[in-house]
């Protein structure tokens, strides 16, 4: 009798697993077989709505489209059209036609309503659709949803959209909403940078006026980071230079990079500020002060550049060198003094990075220099680099360069080398 | 006599019942929770800012490190793709580890590479490095050519050379999607806490067609063999991998293809010499590092197929790769026994490493010993045919719901197998798997615990066999 309770419950469960394997089968068809149908007649949409929209665009009669394209939400029409009118709308020129196209066509109206939805992804999807319609009337909708919202996934997709848009209320939103996700942690630093950094330059302003406002660390961190991807301005350049003493190293860090770039340096504030830094306690500021003097080219930082070429820290020791190459020839007397009399380790820093810099090839031309100085400092430079076995761009020179003066040099160094190295 | 043996195959057949009812319960639902992870990630796909994260300054640089060891056939199709990623900035380290065939020459010839001199510091301790190539067109191309010592020592040459926060190890025989780099990056912007490490699918090259770097043609392979290994892929990613990164408890990422946190890497001293499986071993240990020190982490999986790859095509070949990723296995769970059932590593203490322990090391051994028990307690009277033929048809079919489900998840993924012939196929191979492959695998298996309860701790090499080379992946069950 148990016997056969136990036979009965097996058979039950093969019948059970039967029908699940059959279900899975049957649903991976019917997902084909359905797509399929889907996808062949989405194409055929497409196309015709790509012509009658395009068409109408460039003729200028956009709203005499309204009826013809008008469809059923969710249709493979309505999928067909809203495709069309998101790829249309990166185009500057057609962007106020298709927004309202978007409008009339009953879009923006039906993800609004989207936003309400208690679904996760249903409510990330709409947040998204709405901010790709770039409608200035929409963001008064998603700041609602920003001020709502504490899912993370909703949050991330809403800050992109509304810094998409670029609407300054939308920004003000994000700014002021900022002390709260970032003291919640409800989103990450990353996230934050990578959509405020679509903003345009109109709003250096705001970034700044908020970053007065919150004496927050990690806020002030972000904001430089995204002042230091926007173009130069007076007003960020200040503030940077007000942050260069922060006692977070994040934030002097930052503000090193909003300074140190090229279009800076004909700004307000003298690249000598960044000085002190090359002195700071902590290393990534250190390198964040000699990548931007490097940039800069700021003569005068040299010998503290070089002093770094020993720091403790390999990394800053790297971008101390690479900083005096880009400063070029006002630095012979830097490398020089350190491949001179320093220990191993801090010379072969420097010469690796006089060869990733491609500055051996400045060492190299400047054998045919007029000035002697130039002339002896670099052939000495080349001559210890030689000593170190950093001799490949010496040979490469000899196989195939074209200077028959500038080879001579280089097979007298060396035999120097080599009657050195006999002779201790 | 005959009654002790009567009670003792009564005994174990209750065992095994119970055995095998723990471990389906325990794969369904693993299967329930990956389906609806992937059902959802596809509704995100729509939303999901991988463009802008291609095009952001934020988004981290990435060092790809491709250890080779006599890649010559494979290697310059394998940099080009890695070359040709879509992703802001990253470099491509190629470490030739002490190749003897025509690894070095093809690569420099192939990408015009020139000696220069860098300094290795040896932050990690490897073998000697002999030379360095690049070539400034080229900027972000290094390779390494080195001693040999092993893929970990490789890996841990490149991570001494790399000069990016997060480096991805790369197999030297493996294609890359364009966007891989950047679909593995998006969980690292996303996540508020630290994403130490993340992984991706990997999917099987035997039978898909490339153009140059990038994918033409989607294809099965025509063997047997590498079918069952697509199946066997599919159940082992797309359920196993999605089911443990939902529990937060992944302990194997592929060698194939992963990305890791450097400093996190290197706080635990990089890749260990001396196992066979030095991409579970990373894992486990990244873990023990952190739950130690009480520091948030994350480890993460992600159900995009982001990485091709080629699998053994004959017995030989498989069996050694096979014995190679469960004596792994043993070595990882060997060396990190004091975090199995201690609650100080919390989930990965008390569930994980107790699941690889039970299920994966010695499930092919009760496996086997099931069959001759099952048989014996058949011949003896002990089991009735009605009985045995259930409990075989309930193992077949169990089987091939597994693998039917695996390949259900495949179809919701993008680079699905298009044509119908290859539903039909792969549905007729998770069929199939169950009357030999299984079988074999378990034997294989079963042999790797021997060897490694012998003391073996040296590794087969799994060697060139006509097209196709080894996948340094383990798909550990499921």
């Amino acid at each position: 009798m148990i016997t056969d309770f136990y036979k009965q419950i097996l058979a039950a469960l093969i019948v059970c697993i039967i029908i699940l394997i059959l279900a899975f089968f049957l649903a991976a068809v019917t997902r084909r077989v359905l797509n399929a149908r889907k996808y062949a007649e989405l194409d055929r949409y497409r196309k015709w709505c790509r012509l009658k929209i395009t068409t109408a665009l460039q003729s200028g009669s956009s709203l005499s489209i309204v009826e013809d394209l008008r469809a059923q939400p969710l249709s493979l029409q309505w999928h067909a059209v809203e495709e069309i009118l998101f790829d249309l709308i990166e185009q500057r020129k057609y962007r106020k036609e298709v927004r309202q196209l978007f409008y009339r066509l009953g879009y923006r109206d039906h993800y609004e309503k989207k936003l309400k939805s208690n679904r996760v992804t249903t409510k990330a999807a709409a947040v998204d659709k709405v901010g790709k319609m770039l409608s200035e009337f929409s963001t008064g909708k998603l700041i609602e949803v920003l001020n709502s919202e504490n899912n993370p996934e909703i949050l991330t997709v809403t800050i992109r959209a509304l810094c998409r848009n670029n609407y300054r209320e939308g920004l003000k939103a994000i700014l002021e909403r900022l002390p709260d996700l970032y003291g919640k942690n409800l989103i990450s630093q990353k996230t934050i940078e990578t959509s405020l950094v679509h903003c345009s330059a109109d709003a250096i302003p705001l970034l700044v006026a908020y970053g007065r406002k919150y004496g927050n660390p990690k806020i002030t961190a972000s904001l430089l980071e995204v002042l230091s991807r926007l173009p130069a301005n007076p007003m960020a350049l200040y503030y940077a230079g007000a942050n260069l003493g922060a006692y977070d190293a994040e934030v002097r860090a930052r503000a090193i990079k909003v300074l140190g770039r090229r279009e800076a340096s004909e700004g307000v504030l003298h690249p000598a500020l960044l000085l002190p830094l090359l002195e700071d306690r902590v290393w990534f500021v250190r390198l964040q002060a000699a990548n931007a003097l490097g940039t800069l080219r700021y003569e005068r930082a040299v010998d503290k550049l070089g002093a770094l070429l020993l720091d403790q820290n390999w990394q800053v020791r790297n971008a101390a060198a690479r900083a005096l190459t880009h400063i070029g020839d006002a630095s012979l007397d830097v490398f020089l003094n350190i491949l001179k009399y320093t220990d191993r380790y801090a010379k072969g820093s420097i010469c690796e990075e006089l060869e990733r810099t491609n500055f051996t090839r400045i060492l190299i031309e400047n054998l045919t220099s007029s000035d002697k100085r130039t002339h002896e400092k670099s052939r000495e430079i080349l001559r210890i680099m030689h000593s170190l076995n950093f001799s490949t761009p010496i040979y490469d020179y000899l196989n195939s360069g074209k200077n028959n003066g500038i080879k001579h040099e280089m097979a007298s160094l060396i035999l120097e080398t080599a009657v050195h190295s006999a002779g201790v | 006599m005959k009654t002790i043996l009567i009670f003792f195959a009564l005994g174990f057949n209750y065992f095994v019942g119970f055995y095998y009812g723990a471990m389906n319960i325990f794969y369904t639902a693993l299967l329930a929770i990956a389906l609806g992870v992937i059902l959802r990630h596809v509704r995100r796909i729509k939303y999901e800012p991988f463009k802008e994260y291609g095009l952001s300054s934020q988004t981290p640089s990435i060092s790809v490190l491709i250890p080779a060891h006599n890649e010559e056939r494979v290697i310059v199709r394998t940099i080009r793709s890695a070359l040709a990623v879509d992703y802001p900035i990253f470099e491509v380290i190629v470490i030739n580890d002490g190749s003897v065939d025509g690894t070095l020459e093809a690569v420099v010839n192939a990408f015009g590479l020139k000696k220069i001199d860098l300094i290795y510091r040896n932050v990690l301790r490897t073998r000697p490095v002999k030379a360095f190539y690049s070539n400034p067109e080229i900027p972000n191309l290094v390779v390494i050519d080195k001693e040999r010592s092993g893929k970990a020592d490789s890996l841990n040459c490149g991570i001494t050379v790399s000069r990016s926060p997060y480096f991805c190890s790369v197999d030297a025989d493996s294609l890359l999607e364009q966007d891989s780099l950047i679909k593995l990056i998006t969980p690292i912007m996303e996540s508020n806490v630290p994403v130490i490490a993340c992984g991706g699918v990997v999917r099987i090259a035997n039978g898909v067609t490339f153009q140059g770097t990038s994918l033409q043609e989607i294809d099965l392979p025509r063997k047997a063999l590498p079918m069952f290994q697509v199946v066997e892929y599919a159940r082992t990613f797309l359920f196993g991998r999605m089911g443990w990164d939902a529990l937060n408890s992944l302990l194997i990422l592929s060698g194939a293809f992963s990305l890791f946190l450097k400093s996190a890497v290197l706080n635990v001293g990089g890749y260990r010499g001396g196992t066979t499986s030095e991409d579970m071993e990373i894992v486990v240990r990244l873990h023990k590092h952190y739950l130690e020190r009480k520091k948030p982490y994350k480890i993460k999986f992600i159900s995009d197929p982001i990485c091709w790859t080629e699998v053994p095509d004959n017995l030989t070949m498989l069996g050694r790769q096979r014995r190679r990723w469960h004596l792994g296995l043993l070595q990882t769970l060997s060396q990190h026994r004091s975090m199995i059932f201690n609650a100080e590593y919390g989930r990965i203490g008390l569930f994980a490493l107790p699941y690889y322990l039970f299920f994966e090391t010695f499930g092919p051994v009760i496996e086997l010993m099931g069959y001759v028990t099952v048989a014996c307690s058949f011949l003896l009277g002990l089991l009735s045919t009605d009985f045995l033929i259930l409990f075989l048809v309930l193992s077949v079919f169990y089987g091939t719901f597994l693998s039917t489900v695996g390949v259900f998840l495949t179809e919701l993924t993008y680079r699905r197998y298009p044509k119908w012939s290859h539903l039909m196929r792969m549905v007729w191979y998770a069929l199939l798997e169950n009357f030999y492959y299984r079988q074999i695998n378990s034997f294989w298996r079963t042999e790797a615990l021997f060897q490694f309860l012998a003391g073996r701790t040296g590794w087969e090499h799994v060697v060139e066999k006509g097209s196709n080379f080894p996948a340094e992946v383990s798909p550990h069950e499921p």
